[in-house]
């Protein structure tokens, strides 16, 4: 209907309403004039208000009495897209935040949920979405991370990382801050400001409500996923209507109230472009809050706290905080400087002045309290929150800082966070390893389907986080204990001295005050195995290089004082201390597989071989711990013999006997803890391949076994309480995403793509089209998107677990390994999900399939016939496999031209690793390369053949670098530096034309945790 | 206030402007303090007193602003920007319900081992008891809206009237009164709005009728 047409139809219908209804029919008749058509048209819109009844009778808000109430509107139990509601966790005028459940990933997430008429217009929905993505890419300690912006069902919502703490608010309304406590609060957010601005994200709204403070100390700022992308650099002075509406972003965040104008800066207020100083003001105004418990501009009334914004200063610090120190005081009134010109231009600059002033006041102080300098610094956010604050059942993302390399068990990535690890030169440095990569390159999912329903996880689990300051060292070796009487926990920090190297140091924290204190300076040497005997008076533990493979065994009591030497220079092994202090269980890994497990004396003498089992196809493994009398040490024992799997093994120390305990298997196992009641062990074991390593109960006797976490952390532990109801493990967490950047990219062009927090798990490819296929973490499945992340289509279903992929050369179709005929096999499937087919049989494991470039066959790993890893060849289109060498090698890929496989050699336990080329008919190596010092990963091909792909660690970050295989010196193919990226990559591609590279990387982060409530 | 882009009346004198961003800029705070003026309200009125909505905007501005709304442009617009903010709070909140309904909506309450109620699922049914916006009558609210967001494109007024009237409550005179219009023709504007929301929402879109 035309415009004046409606209005037409609108004179007629507001002049026939104001009749009675008997006379409105006569009425339209006349005034319609003959124009038939037109009466009809009113006559239906007129039959509507007839049929109206008590339509719009009565006001809206009537019969929505709840809207004013506080109760949150959803409910435990509703769904909100992927995400099932658990409880309403905050408020505000402008939305409500819930902590919420990925229903796919059960993982736990805040989940905002964004007014409706903040995104009613579609513009705002586009600017909003662009918002989105570069915020998603924010990835910091200090920064909240966001997982996902999504819409369902009309409900605009983003979820985010759950933190667990106060808001600075809350904080502040109950304490009075140390200046201690708010330089170092103001220092983290400034460095999530400095992070964020140099990706091109203002945050706009920063307040005490946006920052959360977490127990252990860790500052985290909340709701940049409101703040505006920056396009470039400011434009400076510009005041274009559409530059300016920073107030609404800054006015709709969720949380909003009346105060928030307070910490508005000058520009913003005016309305003007805004640029990275308006957040380096606000957190002025913040700082200044945090100090003075008094903000620093204020008023009656919104017009009033703007007014004095623009015109007033604010009370000088010493007036209101007598003892302010003259360099802190500079630091506040350089920050809320009107003219943005003369503030802190960036809050680089800004963070810096903070860190100056927080070494000099720290070193004044220190000199006051006569104690050694550098240990406050480390400790005081951890003292500052007073122990551990409970936080009942904190499955979800609580991350600690930055990266610390996975140690993942029973996978192949062990090898590659091995491989960083020892950042040295590397390679397996124990025969520990030939029996990982087995396990890691095998694939078999053993346990019955039937077993698995029955171990439901305990329901009342809880996981505390324990509040530590610091990241932890490698939790493969053990990096932490707790006392027999819970009240000491002995940790291992990684810091970095002078020379930019990893320095390891250990501390003790004792529980009930939550002062740490440094029991073993920062060295070079590795430290683990950390364990208590029963008396609690002692933690032993390993020191050694990863250079000898040698450890000395110590013991230092919890007092402090000079550790005492117990064994010197023995091989790396897993031990225990028994029950009594006079003995150790040693766990060790032998030369060529398998392994023995020995009793010793204290110091070393007498050592006694228990268990012995020998050669690729059984071992022993696992962190060996004692049963609470001493007479029997549990361990698991592992076996290719019917797919890989490992049991739980009991041995008796006075007569070596051994048994199994129950029935369950389990693919990976890594630590067994024998609670002192002797009502049962808990395991830490994986299920199935693309299982994380998670807590498993199992009872004594009678050896029933029940999981207890359901997450997809890792978890590893080596110590209990003595009332066997807590148990101190590390929580190791590494999301995984896929990132695509240019070869030659350096950090800034390096894009995420995936935000799933679990894509790319065991493989990356791409199609000739420029498309990346994927499989995921779990239950996986293989999937393909656009190298710019859109578009993601699933190819496989089910539940069988579809991982490793590669494409064809035509892109046609997907080899890939599938668990869905019982072990892990070769498969294809065309792209678009049709024609599924099992290209392998029998009882065999096979790994890392690849497509030959002439498409003919799939190159893959298998313990097929030997019993050890070989590489194979399958053709594309089935019938019987043909074994490329005898030799134990994880095989990659073909060379460009279809002549060479390149294959990875770490059956070596001494010395290094190295690369092989095979013919691709088979037979010996046409060459044999030793990678440089510091190089790691699967090697791959250059698109021209013309070398061989790397990844290699230097200068904090690792980047992708190729071997020419003329002999000349090693070139990078990236050139990452930013820190952010110094995480962990596990898989990766190039593209086909050789310009672009996916990678999968994650950002492992490891908490201490207290586990209770398993039994 | 010299700096008159940023006080309140600034702010409703450049959205009559045609400043879009004003609004924007506006609703918040507006929504914010309608919320907590509201909320008091309803705590301190007994069940079934019907809001004396002029009094909890005309309080809201006062907060706003920091003084009483003098002027009629400004009441005008303020009243505007209310109605329209009350509109979009109500109809979130009968978004989120809607939404609720077909998650399944809350757990039943169940026993705990002792045979007794916990205190939360206490409450949780006494929740449930009070007048809530029931999902159907929410589905309503949502469709209307998108009714007379249509609506709007064809009357400006009409749509205005709908919002002062039936989503801020105000009387047809106070209607009247803040959009300087008489009473009889708030009335009729009233009327014919019904007819074509109606029409909407029953059949199709107003301007396919």
């Amino acid at each position: 209907m035309k415009p004046e047409r409606w209005d037409e139809v609108d004179q007629i219908l507001q002049s026939v309403l104001e009749r009675a209804p008997a006379e409105r029919e006569a009425y339209l008749l006349e005034v319609c004039a003959g124009d038939e058509q037109l009466r009809r048209e009113v006559l239906t819109v007129l039959a509507s208000h007839e049929q109206a009844g008590s339509f719009m009778a009565s006001p809206a808000f009537q019969g929505s009495g709840d809207i004013f109430d506080d109760e949150p509107k959803l409910k435990q139990g509703d769904l909100i897209g992927l995400y099932r509601i658990t409880k309403p966790i905050g408020r505000g005028g402008m939305g409500e935040v819930y902590l919420a459940e990925h229903t796919a990933q059960s993982r736990e997430v805040a989940l905002k949920i964004l007014p409706q008429h903040f995104l009613d217009d579609g513009q705002r929905v586009q600017r909003f979405r662009q918002e989105a993505r570069a915020v998603l890419a924010l990835n910091h300690p200090n920064v909240v991370t966001v997982y996902d912006i999504g819409e369902s069902e009309g409900i605009h919502f983003i979820s985010t990382e759950f933190v667990e703490g106060q808001t600075l608010r809350e904080r502040m309304t109950s304490v009075r801050l140390t200046i201690e406590e708010a330089v170092d609060i103001a220092l983290q957010v400034a460095s999530a400001l400095a992070y964020a601005h140099e990706k091109g994200v203002i945050h706009r709204d920063v307040k005490p409500e946006n920052i959360m403070l977490r127990p252990d100390g860790y500052v985290k700022v909340l709701d940049f996923g409101i703040a505006k992308l920056t396009e470039g650099k400011a434009r400076s002075g510009t005041n274009d209507p559409n530059e300016a509406p920073t107030r609404v972003k800054a006015s709709t965040t969720p949380g909003m109230v009346m105060g928030t104008v307070h910490y508005m800066s000058p520009e913003q207020a005016r309305g003007l472009k805004v640029d990275e100083r308006t957040d380096t003001w606000s957190l002025g105004c913040v700082l200044y809050e945090m100090l003075t418990g008094r903000q620093p501009f204020d008023g009656e009334t919104p017009s009033d706290v703007i007014a004095t914004i623009l015109k007033h200063d604010p009370a000088p610090l010493t007036s209101l905080l007598p003892d302010t120190p003259a360099e802190l005081e500079h630091i506040v009134s350089k920050a809320l400087d009107k003219s943005k010109d003369e503030r802190y231009q960036t809050a680089k600059d800004f963070l810096a002045d903070l860190r100056r002033f927080k070494r000099h006041y720290e070193r004044e102080a220190d000199i006051e309290r006569s104690t050694p300098p550098g240990e406050r610094a480390q400790i005081a956010a951890g003292v500052s929150t007073g122990g551990q604050q409970a936080s009942p059942t904190n499955t979800g993302e609580s991350a600690t800082s930055t990266a610390v390399t996975a140690h993942t068990t029973s996978s192949a990535e062990y090898i590659v966070s091995e491989f960083k690890r020892h950042r040295t030169g590397i390679l397996l440095t124990i025969a520990a390893l030939v029996v990982v990569a087995a396990l890691g390159f095998g694939v078999y999912k053993f346990f019955s389907r039937g077993a698995a329903d029955k171990t439901v996880a305990a329901r009342d689990v809880k996981i505390t986080p324990l509040p530590i300051n610091g990241i932890l060292a490698n939790a493969g070796w053990s990096s932490a204990a707790i006392s027999p009487d819970g009240k000491y926990v002995v940790y291992v920090l990684v810091t970095h001295n002078e020379k930019g190297e990893d320095v390891e140091s250990m501390w003790e924290m004792y529980r009930p005050t939550g002062d740490a204190k440094q029991i073993l300076p920062p060295s070079k040497d590795s430290y683990g195995g950390l364990a208590f005997a029963d008396d609690g008076d002692y933690v032993y533990y390993w020191d050694g290089s990863d250079e000898r493979h040698q450890v000395s065994l110590y013991k230092i009591s919890v007092i402090g004082g000079v550790p005492k030497k117990l064994i010197d220079n023995i091989k790396r092994a897993n031990f225990a201390p028994s029950p009594d202090g006079k003995q150790v269980a040693l766990l060790r890994y032998d030369e060529n597989g398998g392994g023995s497990l020995l009793v010793a004396n204290e110091d070393g003498t007498g050592e006694r071989l228990l268990v012995k089992r020998e050669g690729i196809k059984d071992w022993i493994d696992g962190s060996p711990t004692w049963s609470p009398d001493g007479k029997s040490i549990a361990c698991f024992a592992g076996t290719y013999e019917g797919g890989v799997h490992h049991t739980l093994l009991i041995v008796n120390v006075a007569e070596g006997t051994q048994k199994e305990v129950g029935t369950a298997k389990w693919y990976g196992a890594a630590y067994v803890l024998w609670l002192h009641d002797g009502s049962g062990l808990l395991v830490a074991v994986d299920d199935y391949r693309t299982a994380p390593t998670q807590v498993w109960y199992v009872s004594y006797p009678d050896g029933a076994a029940r999981r207890v976490t359901n997450d997809l952390n890792n978890y590893f532990f080596t110590s209990a309480t003595a009332d066997s109801k807590t148990v101190l493990a590390v929580q190791e967490k590494h999301p995984l995403d896929i990132w695509v950047t240019p070869v030659g990219g350096n950090s800034g062009q390096a894009k995420q793509v995936t935000f799933t927090r679990g894509d790319g798990r065991n493989g990356v490819a791409w199609t000739p089209d420029g498309r990346i296929v994927f499989d995921t973490v779990g239950n996986s499945n293989l999937w393909v998107m656009k190298a710019d992340g859109t578009d993601r289509r699933q190819i496989t279903s089910g539940t069988d677990n579809n991982f490793m992929p590669s494409v064809s050369p035509d892109g046609r179709f997907v080899a890939f390994i599938s668990l869905r005929g019982g072990s892990p096999h070769v498969w294809r499937i065309d792209m678009d999900g049709s024609n599924l087919k099992q290209l392998t049989f029998g009882p065999s494991e096979e790994s890392r399939p690849s497509i030959t470039p002439d498409g003919k066959w799939v190159i893959f790993s298998s313990f097929r016939s030997t019993g050890k890893l070989t590489p194979w060849k399958v053709s594309t289109d089935g019938g019987e496999p043909v074994q490329l060498s005898d030799k134990q090698l994880q095989c990659g890929n073909a060379s460009p031209d279809g002549k060479l496989i390149v294959c990875a050699d770490s059956s070596q336990t001494q010395g290094k690793w190295k690369i092989l080329l095979l013919p691709i008919e088979g037979g010996e190596p046409v060459k044999v390369i030793e990678p440089p010092d510091r190089f790691f990963g699967f090697p791959g091909w250059t698109a021209d053949g013309s070398a061989i792909t790397l990844l290699h660690n230097g200068g904090g970050a690792d980047n992708f670098w190729k071997l020419p295989l003329d002999g000349s010196p090693p070139k990078s193919l990236t050139n990452f530096t930013d820190s952010s990226l110094q995480s962990t990559i596990f898989n990766y591609a190039f593209s086909p034309d050789g310009k672009m590279l996916t990678f999968t990387r994650s950002n492992s982060t490891s908490d201490l945790v207290l586990i209770s409530d398993f039994k | 206030m010299d700096n008159s882009e940023q006080d309140v009346t600034g702010l409703l004198v450049a959205w009559s402007q045609g400043d879009k961003d004003a609004l924007d800029r506006l609703a918040p705070l507006v929504y914010d303090e309608l919320r907590r003026i509201a909320h008091r309200y309803m705590k301190r009125e007994a069940a079934g007193h019907t809001l004396q909505t002029t009094a909890l905007v005309n309080e809201a501005y006062l907060k706003l602003a920091g003084q009483p709304i003098t002027d009629l442009e400004s009441r005008k617009h303020f009243f505007a920007i209310a109605a329209r903010v009350m509109r979009q709070l109500l109809v979130d909140h009968a978004r989120t319900r809607r939404s609720a309904k077909r998650g399944g909506g809350a757990r039943p309450a169940s026993l705990d081992e002792t045979g007794a109620l916990t205190l939360e699922q206490a409450a949780g049914l006494l929740a449930q008891n009070a007048p809530t916006l029931t999902p159907e009558r929410a589905a309503d609210l949502v469709a209307l809206d998108e009714a007379l967001f249509e609506l709007e494109t064809r009357s400006h007024e009409k749509s205005r009237v709908v919002e002062l009237h039936h989503f801020l409550g105000l009387t047809f005179d106070e209607v009247a009164e803040v959009m300087g219009l008489s009473s009889r023709t708030v009335k009729r504007h009233w009327e014919s709005a019904k007819a074509w929301l109606h029409h909407a929402i029953s059949k199709g879109t107003p301007h396919e009728a």
